[in-house]
């Protein structure tokens, strides 16, 4: 797959504040995953990779340069804002149509296609109503449509799920999720919703304090944290007998629920052990699954802060 | 404007079946027709800017509308003396004015003009006032209505920049004040040229005709740059509304008063209707009796109108430029 986006030792300084510090990065993936803390630079780099401001280095976008080519990259990109970025009194059908015309599209080229990502967005029956009278949810979706009716072939979309009820979000993430096959674009979603993250993304681009601290697929962010030795083991009942079952042969065992339990294997012990522990103990496995690192907990290994402990559930942990 | 012909292609991927309850996207194809020219994207702005003034009847049709009757009742009224004769334009009778009479006797060179032709010189002073009023639903407030709205947000993640969105805005409201200053001025020079009673008297006045136009078109853009400048001052449409009313009601008075009481023209012209009124003067050569004293010259009143041209679209670039892309990647 072509890089969507190159990064070779990008930095920008807002006088003695760092913003970005030498960053260097080949990113690409079908839907990206834009993660970091407040003040971690992904303001600053989108500006820098939209061409709107100066930068040191050199940042690429669809091949084109950041710094000498920014409305050429801006023809090609859509972006979809957190905030409310309308104009008064305007209706979404206009609004878009005015959003592809100022992103070049010829007047009757921008009519149709405005009409067609409202269409997508599911505002078709309220296309002609003005914006200022909508709810939060179709708001999102006029912001999502004017950011796709240029036709964009990587689309930015920041907190593209922010305030809307779950009946609303669920409808978002199946929008974003179908955009790439059906649009044909890549998206880089900002966002600080790490289930949203979870769930739509394949790659994700990870900042902390100016700098990124990974970018790659998600597989690759979880196989780091991944020992190797972690494995969720369910049973059909006393998963607390299991963990001491395990305890006894070495290895960690974390009770989750009273069918399931998180193993972390001794020096030398295969899966096939815990069946076996199990069949000592009088036990029935149900399951043994590699332990995936959740999206939260890689998060925060990635950018160097302690998960907090969890609570101890029912039963005691081990 | 560059028109592009539109051809499409299907999607390199082809989309999924319909699933029941899925948003459909009436057939998506990808664009692979050619782009407007980046420096003619500020005409899309001119474009949405002067569709916007006419959306609404009483954001501009209005105006427009007392535009046109004003033109009407002036060409009326100047069919109606089409004949009549005055000296120095100011009374059809010496009676009505004592002074003007006393200096004639005097001995005073008197300027002897047909009165249609002070129609031609002093209407602007009309359509100032309606250009005024349109800069109050239509103008004074459009940088910070978009401030306000996160329009800025809109605009600058696309392929504009600060200068075509000003340039759009300023161009857009020029043609709108057109329509109330310009328009209305060439009408009227049409009108007292068909007023003409010899072929030699038409010839003579042609040269109303450019000077009409430029009348119109500097009124028009010293509307149009002032009230521009003055929203992008504050980030609340209503309250730069209100800043421009006074300063243009209640400043202009004061200076205009200041400007006779101390007769130096020069302060008066700071007032956009009173620099166009001198300058049409001074541009038709049209003294009236002692009015240099109150009425500025004309390299004067040039310097204030463009000065208020100037500023304005000095403020309201500078202002689009630092707020610009502020909105862009805030949110996350």
């Amino acid at each position: 797959m072509a890089e969507l986006i190159t990064l070779e030792r990008v930095a920008k300084r807002y006088g003695n504040v760092i913003a970005l510090q030498g960053v260097d990065a080949s990113i690409t993936g079908r839907i990206i995953g834009l993660l970091g803390p407040n003040g971690a630079g992904k303001s600053t780099l989108l500006k820098c990779l939209l061409g709107l401001i100066g930068h040191e280095g050199n940042a690429r976008v669809l091949g084109l340069s950041a710094l000498t080519d920014g409305p050429l990259i801006r023809d090609r990109v859509g972006y979809m804002p957190e905030s409310d970025a309308f104009l008064g009194g305007m209706s979404a059908v206009e609004l878009c149509t005015y959003a592809a015309e100022l992103s070049g599209l010829p007047r009757s080229e921008a009519m149709q296609r405005a009409h067609a990502a409202l269409y997508y967005a599911g505002l078709e029956d309220k296309r002609y109503q003005n914006i200022e009278g909508y709810s939060t949810g179709m708001k999102q979706k006029v912001k999502l449509a004017q950011a796709l009716v240029h036709d964009p072939e990587i689309l930015f979309l920041d907190e593209p799920t922010n305030g809307l009820d779950p009946r609303s979000r669920e409808e978002m993430l199946q929008l974003i999720d179908e955009m790439p096959e059906r649009r044909g674009c890549s998206i880089v979603v900002s966002t600080h919703l790490l289930p949203d993250v979870d769930r739509l993304c394949d790659a994700v681009v990870i900042m902390h304090q100016g700098a990124i601290k990974f970018s790659g697929p998600i597989e690759a962010l979880r196989a780091t944290g991944a020992t190797g030795r972690g494995y969720v083991v369910e049973v059909k009942e006393h998963a607390d007998r299991m963990a001491d079952a395990l305890a006894r042969r070495g290895a960690a065992a974390k009770v989750k629920t009273p069918v399931s339990l998180m193993v972390e294997l001794a020096e030398g012990m295969t899966p096939r052990d815990v069946l076996g522990v199990a069949r000592t103990a009088g036990l029935q496995v149900r399951g043994i699954e590699v332990e995936q690192e959740s999206m939260e907990q890689a998060f925060l290994r990635v950018i160097g802060v302690t998960p907090p402990a969890p609570a101890a559930p029912a039963g005691g942990a081990r | 404007m560059t028109t592009t012909t539109s051809t499409t292609a299907e999607a390199g991927t082809a989309a999924p079946a319909r699933r029941k309850g899925a948003i459909h996207d009436l057939g998506y194809k990808r664009y692979v027709g050619s782009r407007r020219p980046q420096s003619t994207r500020w005409r899309v702005v001119m474009r949405h800017q002067i569709a916007h003034g006419w959306k609404t009847w009483w954001r501009y049709k209005m105006w427009v509308g007392f535009a046109v009757i004003a033109t009407i009742i002036v060409g009326a009224i100047m069919v109606a003396l089409r004949s009549d004769m005055t000296a120095v334009g100011m009374a059809r009778e010496a009676g009505d004015m004592p002074e003007a009479l006393e200096a004639l006797r005097a001995g005073a060179e008197a300027q002897m003009i047909r009165v249609v032709d002070t129609f031609v010189f002093g209407s602007i002073a009309w359509f100032c006032k309606i250009a005024f009023l349109t800069t109050l639903t239509v103008g004074a407030g459009i940088v910070a209505s978009d401030l306000r709205t996160g329009a800025f947000t809109f605009y600058f993640a696309r392929p504009v920049r600060p200068f075509d969105y000003v340039l759009g805005k300023l161009a857009g409201l020029f043609v709108l004040q057109a329509f109330i200053v310009l328009v209305p001025l060439v009408v009227i020079t049409l009108v007292r040229l068909g007023l003409s009673e010899k072929t030699d008297e038409l010839v003579a006045n042609l040269e109303y005709v450019p000077k009409a136009l430029l009348i119109g078109a500097v009124g028009a853009l010293a509307y149009a740059s002032a009230s521009l400048g003055v929203s992008a001052l504050i980030d609340n449409p209503r309250q730069t509304t209100a800043l421009w009313a006074a300063l243009y009601v209640i400043g202009g008075f004061i200076l205009i008063g200041i400007g006779i009481a101390a007769e130096m023209p020069g302060i008066a012209a700071i007032d956009i209707a009173f620099a166009l009124e001198s300058f049409s003067y001074a541009l038709y050569d049209f003294h009236p009796f002692d009015t240099d004293k109150v009425f500025p010259g004309m390299g004067v009143c040039l310097i204030s109108l463009l000065t208020w041209c100037v500023v304005g679209v000095s403020i309201a670039y500078w202002r689009v430029r630092a707020t610009g892309a502020a909105g862009i990647g805030g949110g996350s």
